[in-house]
């Protein structure tokens, strides 16, 4: 459904692309003018030679009665009337006459190309009537001219010619005309349509740029959106350069605004002034008097001021007081060694710490300090970080190994003479080094997070094959605990991508701390959604749950919660840290919510692309 | 906009998630400038989660530069996709920025 539509849209882009909607109303134009002008040629073409085909055909027939009038007038004079019928007869078919008559002022015909319509045997001696005056009528009507002519008999009287014929078959005329007019018209159209798409090529890149110009009113910036394809023609190149030397000149102008705010910030402490703001570690330097005498942009940032508030200041209301000392025995001795303090900045925000070096310069006469600070917060944290990782990993080695070294002593010295006793040692001995391998892999693990050489797999996981082998896992250890392990599942499990074998290790940590952190009779439950391209797993225990400072905590290594039942239970404290890091790298995240006293949820919000139907 | 934030230890890891044009933009700016504050200077920009940054954008990453260089330091990003790579070294800013290709290595130059 969705195809189609698409492919009728493209459809409908094809064939009113911009090159049509310029020259789509030229062209209509065109073709309406043509036809036009062509109708009113052939209308006007048919006109004339209408008219000129009836005055040629009219002359004719005048000049064909008169001669019939004159024969008529001699021949009735000398009384022929036989020689006047013929006359009639043969006229009125050499002349193609329609009436060629000649009739008696009573009505009665002497003589007609129709010899059956005569109704007079011979001429009377005498007769009285007609039209003396002599006048020709001449009448036209629709296509039929008739012409009257009074002719006088000498001695007897008048009788009139009456001659009717045709002016000629004009319908065949405009019938020529009109096929002629119908060949042109067709004709030029057909050219119209040859010379469409070369002239639509033509005028493809001015419609296109013309639409750039449009977006640019409508408000579009982005360049590449303007720019066309150079394939159009010289002219699409010279529009996409104007556009690219126009984007680099936003971008000279970015970048000049950049550097202007950049220099209108720095202070004018010439090139001395611009070394020192390279330096990441702050200066103050000073005179023996304890005042500033220049500040680095890093001392202002360590210090939590400004360069300007700085110079002149004592030094005693910048820094602690162990370092004032310093800085005061710098300046009143002769000792010009480096004296370094470190000192913890604790404010309500965060806890900082800085390395102060002082040292004399300058000569005897004029003596000047300098201090150099260093920002040595996040070293300060990394070596407290690291100094705790030893201190749990030695504590955490120290007590399976202490284990095991006992229960290897009892088994050796007392177990020979009792099987069951060293069935017991050997079985404490085996979950030991089970708990030791497991430490030694969570330990690998945060090193490879630590050193960013973490690497993930991508294989297709079969989400219900997963939870199945999960299930079965933990329902021993469950069971062992006296926990009810409930898993939530819906109908169908998408195949997701991704690191198969870790994200394990992250449902194994978490469904192993719901376990671990249940009271014996608790309930462990597991419930999966799947909506719109994003997994949740929600663990969920009844169990001793978290203070709520301390939630966010429990994911940092090592972190135990401050609860005399955790420190009861074993664990690494790495669980958390790895499961949540391997969670992140897959693009999603861990969510722990919990109530003290009443349980925990810990919810994986993953991420995944759902497969093509 | 979706700004995903990160402590490690004195470091704040700023992740915005979208791309970085316009208003949003102008709210990562309010964000960083924070962040900025809180730290003292040291936050470590992740753009893997951002596709496209437009002028808006790489001017409030030069603003934030800006206000470090002062200090002595610059900007630290990471994750930086080909597209935006491109887009720092067309306007020449590439150079102006610490670039560290993911969150760890950022966050080890701080040591």
């Amino acid at each position: 459904m969705t195809d189609s539509v698409q492919s009728s849209a493209g459809a409908n882009r094809r064939w009113l692309g911009p090159a049509e909607v310029l020259i789509g109303p030229i062209v209509i134009a065109l073709v309406v003018a043509v036809l036009v002008a062509l109708g009113v040629m052939g209308w006007w073409s048919v006109r004339a030679e209408r008219t000129a085909v009836v005055a040629a055909r009219t002359a004719h027939i005048v000049s064909t009665s008169q001669l019939l009038a004159d024969s008529v007038h001699s021949m009735l004079a000398s009384g022929d009337v036989a020689a006047v019928r013929r006359l009639m007869a043969g006229s009125g078919q050499q002349n193609g006459l329609l009436t060629c008559r000649v009739e008696l002022p009573d009505g009665s015909i002497v003589a007609d190309n129709e010899t059956s319509r005569i109704t007079v045997e011979s001429l009377p001696d005498k007769w009285t009537g007609g039209d003396a005056s002599g006048e020709v009528v001449q009448r036209l009507d629709e296509n039929e001219l008739t012409l009257i002519y009074p002719i006088q008999i000498p001695g007897r009287g008048v009788v009139t010619l009456r001659v009717g014929a045709s002016t000629g078959d004009t319908a065949q005329v405009a019938e020529t005309t009109v096929v002629v007019v119908v060949a042109v018209a067709g004709l030029t159209l057909i050219l119209i349509v040859l010379l469409y798409r070369p002239a639509r090529s033509r005028v493809v890149p001015y419609a296109l740029i013309r639409e750039a110009l449009l977006s640019v009113q409508r408000g579009e910036v982005d360049p590449e959106a303007l720019k066309v394809s150079d394939a159009l023609g010289p002219e699409a190149r010279v529009w996409n350069e104007l556009v690219g030397k126009q984007e680099k000149r936003d971008q000279d102008q970015l970048l000049d605004r950049a550097l202007e705010s950049a220099a209108s910030q720095k202070s004018g402490a010439g090139s001395f002034g611009l070394i020192g703001d390279a330096l990441w570690q702050g200066i103050v330097w000073g005179g023996d008097d304890m005042r500033v005498s220049y500040a680095n942009g890093a001392a202002a940032v360590l210090l939590k001021s400004s360069r300007e508030a700085m110079v002149n200041t004592d030094a005693v209301d910048l820094f602690e007081d162990e370092v004032v000392s310093a800085i005061r025995e710098v300046t009143e001795g002769n000792d010009s060694r480096r004296r370094t303090i470190e000192t913890d900045q604790n404010n309500a925000d965060n806890a900082e710490a800085l390395r102060v070096s002082i040292r004399a310069t300058g000569d005897r006469q004029s003596k000047t300090v300098l201090v150099v600070i260093e920002d040595i917060t996040q070293q300060r944290m990394a070596e407290q970080t690291r100094r705790n990782f030893v201190d749990q990993v030695a504590h955490e080695l120290r007590t399976p190994l202490t284990n095991i070294s006992l229960n290897v002593e009892v088994a050796v010295d007392d177990g020979e003479d009792d099987p069951e006793l060293r069935g017991r040692c050997l079985n404490v001995i085996n979950q030991e080094t089970q708990r030791l391998t497991q430490l030694v892999n969570d330990m690998l693990s945060v090193s490879e997070i630590e050193a960013g050489s973490m690497s993930l797999r991508h294989d297709d996981i079969r989400l219900d094959a997963v939870f199945a082998d999960l299930q079965e896992d933990f329902k021993q250890l469950a069971k062992e605990k006296q926990v009810g392990l409930m898993f939530d599942l819906p109908p169908k499990l998408p195949v997701i991508q991704g690191d198969r074998d870790k994200l394990v290790i992250s449902l194994h940590n978490l469904l192993g701390n719901a376990i671990k952190y249940s009271s014996v009779g608790g309930e462990v439950t597991v419930a999966i959604s799947v909506e719109d391209g994003k997994l949740s797993v929600a663990f969920k225990d009844k169990g001793i749950g978290i203070e709520k400072e301390e939630l966010e905590k429990v994911f940092d290594r090592f972190y135990r919660a401050n609860d005399s039942r955790v420190s009861q239970i074993t664990g690494t404290g790495l669980g958390l840290p790895i499961a949540r890091e391997i969670i992140r790298r897959h693009g999603g995240d861990i969510i722990a919510s919990s109530a003290l006293n009443k349980g925990s949820t810990f919810t994986i919000n993953l991420p995944y692309k759902p497969e093509a139907a | 906009m979706q700004i995903k934030e990160q402590t490690q230890g004195a470091v704040m890891v700023l992740g915005p998630e979208g791309a970085l044009t316009q208003d949003d933009a102008e709210q990562f700016k309010g964000r960083l400038t924070e962040a900025l504050a809180e730290s003292s200077g040291r936050v470590v920009v992740d753009l893997s989660a951002v596709p496209f940054v437009d002028s808006r954008g790489l001017e409030v990453l030069v603003e934030a530069n800006e206000v470090l260089i002062d200090g002595g330091r610059s900007l630290k990003l990471c994750g930086i996709n080909e597209t935006i790579r491109e887009v720092m070294d067309l306007t020449g800013l590439a150079l102006r920025f610490d670039h560290y290709d993911d969150t760890n290595s950022a966050l080890r130059s701080f040591h």
